[in-house]
């Protein structure tokens, strides 16, 4: 896990409720979502770029679109999204089903046989997980390191896993 | 008049264009309805944060699928047009749920036109696209559409379109093989559970077990049958238009009920 990763996993942590965890860090997912189009995108400078980095309205889509977003991670941070939205208007509002699908296309992204599940879905350990290999791909982008490849899946599910160990609350 | 309703197991965008079992039934099927004076069709495929109401004049023909299909799919238009007042009927009959008029954002998507291919090949019914709110628990849509019931005695044919068995992690396209087991039961669970008219248990299909988590992964393909339960009228019994499956984890089960 990179350094950013890292304490962002640690601010995530120190947050008393899955609402304020999700609160505090899809800002930080969306300008981290920025970062990857600024490197991404060709330094041309007849183009106003950082204008319209700064004002994209869903920075998500266009990682997506340039192809540094899997359709399963886009799908679980677009779910992430409209539980914060939800959960804003009405804290009582059932989230259930948008976590569970959200936890879904998660763990098929990196497993499309990791049907079944063991564990209850964690909106926070879905949101370190996403911030965690993205970091990691700006990092491969920036030339630091080597893209990840299909051999780092192992890795990828006792990621996910581990966060969810690490950001449970006790019941 | 009650106009019947249906639920489709619409199955891949290419059998918009196939002429097959599945297609020939649909046909066949709708040869008994009583012409419609317009159509309201949920599809998985219109599945957004809100509920949304297509409101265009001669709503496009979405092509919502990959480039990997063949170009005469993406050539395939659906000319119907759409029905102003209908999606105002809509809106009021679903008072005070929030419906938003939608012109420009969608249109028809494969799964409302795959079908309708098939049931009014001449597109000269006019057709409303109703969106499923990707926000919501399945008991709301089952709500929600029990609002839109008196639609049926308007002339209206309420059509949803999904499939009751959607996994698409786990769709084999090897070779025409028998589902899965798992795919199986649950299609034949979900059969009887309609038959019996247990729609608490069809609303609350998550507790079915491991089989429904297999074969229901995420809403969108199974929550259009809430709809058509929603419509459903007391008395009325559940015919099957047309079963099976296609790639060992898609159930093709089209059902429809009438009095």
């Amino acid at each position: 896990m990179t350094g950013r990763a890292a304490a962002f996993l640690a601010r995530l942590a120190a947050q008393t409720s899955e609402a304020a965890r999700l609160r505090a860090g899809l800002p930080e997912l969306d300008e981290l979502f920025r970062d990857l189009v600024r490197a991404a995108a060709p330094p041309n400078p007849q183009f106003e770029r950082e204008r319209i980095i700064v004002r994209l309205p869903c920075p998500r889509e266009l990682v997506f679109l340039l192809g540094l977003l899997s359709e399963g991670e886009n799908e679980a941070a677009l779910l992430l999204e409209l539980i914060a939205s939800v959960s804003a208007v009405d804290a009582a509002a059932p989230i259930e089903h948008m976590l569970d699908e959200a936890w879904y296309y998660l763990r098929t992204s990196i497993d499309a046989a990791w049907q079944l599940d063991d564990g209850e879905p964690s909106a926070a350990a879905a949101l370190a997980y996403i911030f965690a290999v993205l970091c990691e791909r700006l990092e491969a982008l920036r030339g630091a390191i080597p893209p990840a490849g299909a051999a780092e899946e192992p890795g990828r599910v006792a990621l996910l896993r581990s966060l969810r160990a690490d950001l449970r609350f006790a019941r | 008049m009650t106009l019947p309703t249906a639920f489709f197991g619409h199955g891949s965008p290419l059998n918009t264009l196939a002429a097959n079992r599945y297609s020939t039934a649909w046909s066949a099927y709708a040869a008994t309805l009583p012409v419609p004076r317009a159509i309201l069709a949920i599809s998985a495929h219109w599945y957004v944060p809100g509920t949304r109401v297509g409101a265009a004049p001669r709503p496009p023909t979405i092509h919502d699928f990959n480039a990997n299909f063949p170009p005469a799919l993406f050539d395939f238009t659906y000319p119907a047009r759409g029905d102003a007042e209908l999606a105002d009927r809509v809106a009021e009959l679903l008072d005070p749920i929030e419906v938003e008029r939608d012109a420009t954002s969608w249109g028809l998507d494969h799964g409302a036109y795959c079908i309708l291919a098939h049931l009014f090949p001449q597109a000269q019914i006019p057709v409303v696209e109703l969106s499923i709110d990707r926000t919501k628990p399945a008991s709301f849509h089952y709500d929600l559409a029990s609002l839109l019931a008196p639609l049926r005695d308007e002339g209206v044919f309420i059509m949803s379109s999904g499939n009751v068995v959607h996994n698409l992690e786990l769709a084999d396209r090897t070779a025409n093989r028998e589902p899965y087991d798992w795919a199986r039961r649950f299609d034949d669970v979900v059969l009887r559970l309609l038959a019996e008219r247990d729609h608490a248990a069809l609303v609350n299909y998550h507790r079915l077990g491991p089989d429904a988590r297999l074969a229901v992964p995420t809403p969108d393909h199974y929550l259009p049958l809430l709809y058509t339960l929603g419509v459903q009228r007391s008395g009325e019994q559940v015919s099957t238009i047309v079963d099976g499956f296609d790639f060992r984890a898609g159930s093709m089960l089209s059902v429809s009920f009438a009095a």
